[in-house]
């Protein structure tokens, strides 16, 4: 520890910027993650009123029912599926609309399949799907209006997952670029203990708990900021706009912390490995 | 088998530099001996070769009973900490103290901090930095830094000692100093000192075999 705190003592600046980037990042990161869970809760919420109906035709017995429902229910995208038949359907109808048996003496109630996508941004694949198998003779999903708005639904989860990935591989690289140029700084510090005869591991363990070091600083950091200004934020949000906001804060509390931990440890390591595999190829 | 052995080495540098040709020579256990040569000889680059800091371009070099010019990369760190090498450039960080440069071998060799504090003690007293242990090295005079040098070279009483141009930035007190250091540490640890020095004049201060080197070629005299 004493040759690690020299180091960071003598080049404090260096740990500084190591220990911002991460915090930075993971703050980001956690802010991404707390943003994502809302999300979730939004599909959830949404998923529920955007199920699809699709009619059997009225030649289809009721063992294809049978089997074509089990077949869409093994599909990944799609969550719930329930078969209604004609009973059942008549039974609905009747209730809803409080008319008696008598007065719907002769209509047909054809069988239906309630779908219900696991993904929002999927159910349009799935409308796709049932409309091409010959069993249904129709498809009900909410039309063209409800169309438009999935598609911009999917634009914006293809721009979220973009952002993120994007966010993350941008912060990820200043970090090893930082880290790295701190190590690089040292080079002669490197080259002059490889002369005396230090292994890799002796000359680049300094740099590597430093790393550590910078990480776990950056990683707390990013948890306080998010313990302190995020989620009581998030609550704010809840009050404004209730029911809305449906996540649970304290549930995630935990993997929120290991996640920065292990977040920063992790950038600060590779970073430092970069650094030193860069100092290690140029010394004697 | 002779303690340093070089057999048949030649080094040539890219794209046709010939630093050394065909050298052959071999020292003993306990010998002190000055390599000659004007600047350019090739001196620098013989101790590289024993350093592992250059490989040569074709010939054999032995060390302890050991081939150690095509030793694994990966051993390279051990033969180092068996040598005790007095740079020409010093190689010495200037955010370093005087002490920690003194430490550093004993720590590579996995000594533990009161053994170290105390051997280097002992070494600043011989090199008379006592009153500079804890200074930047920036703030060392040349003299200064060229004592420290030596002393890290000799502070893990290694068996083997390479000391190029050890007495370069000094004045002749303080060279002699230095030399009689390097000389009385041969003595008394039965270590083979090897002094690299373009200066004539002092070859005929120590009882010393002297190897001279011109333009890459060596050959032997005796004082």
């Amino acid at each position: 520890m004493g040759r690690i705190s020299r180091y960071i003592l003598r080049k404090p600046a260096l740990f500084f910027m190591g220990a911002l980037s991460t915090f930075l990042v993971l703050f980001l990161i956690n802010t991404i993650s707390l943003g994502y869970l809302e999300f979730s809760k939004l599909r959830e919420h949404w998923r529920e009123r955007f199920m699809v109906r699709a009619f059997f035709r009225e030649d289809v017995s009721e063992e294809t029912m049978h089997k074509v429902a089990k077949e869409i229910a093994a599909s990944f995208y799609i969550t719930q599926v329930v078969l209604v038949p004609p009973e059942e359907a008549k039974k609905r109808f009747l209730e809803r609309t409080g008319l008696s048996p008598e007065s719907v003496e002769g209509v047909s109630f054809p069988a239906s399949l309630e779908v219900v996508p696991k993904y929002i941004e999927n159910l349009l694949d799935i409308v796709r799907e049932l409309k091409e198998n010959p069993s249904f003779g129709e498809v009900l999903y909410g039309g063209q209006e409800v169309e438009n708005f999935l598609r911009l639904f999917q634009l914006f989860v293809r721009f979220s997952r973009g952002f993120f990935l994007g966010v993350l591989g941008f912060g990820v690289c200043v970090i090893v670029v930082i880290t790295a140029f701190s190590v690089q700084l040292r080079r002669r510090e490197v080259a002059v203990l490889s002369l005396v005869g230090a292994t890799d591991g002796f000359a680049f363990s300094p740099f590597f708990l430093e790393g550590i070091l910078f990480g776990l600083c950056g990683g707390i950091g990013a948890y306080l900021c998010a313990a302190f200004f995020l989620f009581p934020l998030l609550r704010l949000a809840e009050e404004v706009f209730p029911g809305f906001f449906g996540v649970q804060i304290e549930e995630h509390l935990l993997w929120l912390f290991v996640l920065d931990l292990l977040g920063g440890c992790g950038m600060g390591m590779v970073g430092t490995l970069f650094g030193y595999l860069g100092v290690r190829q140029s010394i004697r | 088998m002779a303690f340093l052995e070089f057999r048949n080495v030649s080094k040539v540098y890219p794209p046709n530099v010939r630093a050394l040709e065909n050298v052959t020579f071999s020292l003993e256990k306990g010998e002190f001996v000055f390599v000659q040569g004007a600047t350019g000889a090739g001196k620098t680059t013989l101790f590289r070769l024993i350093t592992r800091e250059e490989r040569p371009t074709k010939g054999e070099i032995w060390f302890s009973g050991r081939r150690i010019d095509n030793l694994d990369s990966q051993l390279v760190p051990f033969l180092r900490q068996r040598l005790g090498v007095v740079f020409q450039d010093l190689e010495l960080v200037p955010e370093w103290t005087v002490y920690e440069h003194l430490v550093a071998p004993l720590f590579v060799l996995g000594m533990n901090g009161r053994e170290a504090l105390q051997a280097a003690k002992k070494m600043l007293s011989l090199l008379g930095l006592e009153d500079k242990s804890f200074f930047q090295v920036r703030c060392l005079s040349g003299g200064e830094k060229q004592k420290l040098c030596v002393g890290r070279a000799l502070i893990h009483r290694p068996k083997l000692v390479l000391a190029d141009e050890p007495t370069g930035n000094l004045d002749e007190v303080s060279a002699m100093e230095v030399l009689k250091l390097l000389f009385e540490f041969s003595r008394r640890e039965k270590a083979t000192v090897v002094v690299a020095t373009h200066n004539r004049a002092l070859l005929g201060c120590f009882p010393a075999r002297v190897i001279f080197l011109e333009k890459g070629r060596v050959w032997e005299g005796e004082r």
